[in-house]
């Protein structure tokens, strides 16, 4: 008999399924070998241990935390429910509101004043000039540093080791989806 | 177990004084699992209150002609092997709490204080075993232990095959057997 089906039936013996003759064929295998008899006496000690362990009961007050915790989550959704509408709303008043608004106040003063008109135009043409200059200016610098890192290897170096801990970061925080069962069922 | 499939119905129907019975019903259960699982009792009271919590959200989905007490137990495991799982990912947690500091409250009757120093120690060593395994296989000797659940039952609990229980167990034994030799207590055993 090999080590493996000794073990095999070490197993069965401890889910007390062991046939009469099995018993016989493992109990002749452990006069034998002394690696076996070692790991059988392991074995017989871990599971006696595991048997034997108490059932550990739940604390006092228990129940009372769990019901107080079954009225809570519906008062939290509904804080959450408040606060996304909230946010929602200042998202929309920021968003289309605001620049809506302003862009009417515009148009009337416009309406109202050709020569503040001229004015405001002037000075959206001014600030697209400063806009474009600050691009260019980005633009530039960015380039300028890309072709100085390209002549040092480090450089790159440095940027794969940190795109690649950023990626297995990314792969180790993943969370899965809640594991649920329903029967034997994926619900 | 009629009392019980009364107080599932009306749950599922949104009566909470039913599922508080539930509650008081599968408490021990429940918080064992966690605290058997996650190896302290703060983490485990906290496990088992949200393992009630999602099957209170997810009672619609339970399915009255199978028993209440494995669905209960499958949540149970999987949101501990979940919470095992996330555990590890916290890099800086020194300051978890050790397995062994904990104040057990036993059900069974009281022992006199040298027994009591034995099971105490005892009780140390087998959370350190468990603690010792992969949260799967953990998973399957605590319901094979604790709960006497068939490896059949036990696949269903943790949606899984039968040979693979089978084969989380045959494993589970080897090394806690060999953690037991390396805790330096039981014989030597070839890992």
């Amino acid at each position: 008999m090999t080590h493996e089906e000794a073990f095999t039936l070490m197993m069965d013996a401890l889910d007390r399924v062991l046939s009469g003759d099995d018993w016989a064929r493992l109990d002749a295998h452990l006069a034998l070998c002394a690696d076996c008899c070692a790991e059988w006496a392991a074995l017989r000690l871990v599971d006696c241990w595991l048997s034997e362990s108490p059932t550990v009961a739940a604390p006092v007050g228990f129940v009372q935390r769990v019901e107080a915790r079954l009225t809570a989550p519906a008062l939290r959704r509904n804080l959450g429910g408040l606060f996304v509408l909230g946010a929602g709303s200042v998202a929309v008043l920021l968003t289309v509101a605001i620049p809506a608004a302003v862009t009417l106040l515009g148009l009337w003063r416009a309406y109202a004043d050709p020569s503040g008109f001229a004015q405001a135009l002037g000075w959206l043409v001014q600030l697209i000039g400063v806009g474009g200059s600050l691009a260019g200016a980005i633009w530039t610098a960015a380039r300028l540093i890309l072709i100085e890192a390209s002549a040092h290897p480090v450089v790159w170096g440095w940027a794969v080791a940190a795109a690649l801990a950023v990626a297995i970061w990314a792969h180790l925080t993943r969370q899965p989806a809640p594991a649920m069962v329903f029967n034997g069922e994926l619900s | 177990m009629v009392e019980e499939q009364t107080w599932v119905g009306l749950a599922r129907a949104g009566d909470k004084e039913a599922f508080s019975k539930l509650v008081e019903a599968y408490q021990t259960p429940v918080y064992n699992l966690t605290y058997r699982m996650l190896g302290n009792a703060e983490e485990a009271e906290e496990a088992a209150q949200e393992v009630f919590l999602r099957a209170y959200t997810r009672l619609a989905s339970f399915d009255p002609g199978f028993k209440f007490s494995t669905w209960l137990l499958s949540i149970a495991s999987h949101h501990c092997i979940d919470v095992i799982r996330k555990r590890r990912l916290v890099w800086l947690s020194l300051d978890d709490p050790m397995p062994t500091e904990y104040s057990l409250q036993l059900s069974s009757n009281v022992p006199s204080p040298e027994a009591s120093v034995v099971q105490s120690e005892m009780q140390t060593q087998v959370q350190t075993l468990l603690d010792s395994l992969e949260p799967d296989y953990r998973a399957a000797v605590v319901l094979r232990y604790w709960y006497d659940l068939s490896y059949e039952e036990i696949a269903e609990t943790m949606r899984t095959t039968v040979s693979a229980v089978k084969s989380r167990l045959f494993r589970a034994r080897k090394m806690l057997a060999s953690a037991a030799h390396g805790m330096g207590v039981g014989p030597v055993v070839a890992a």
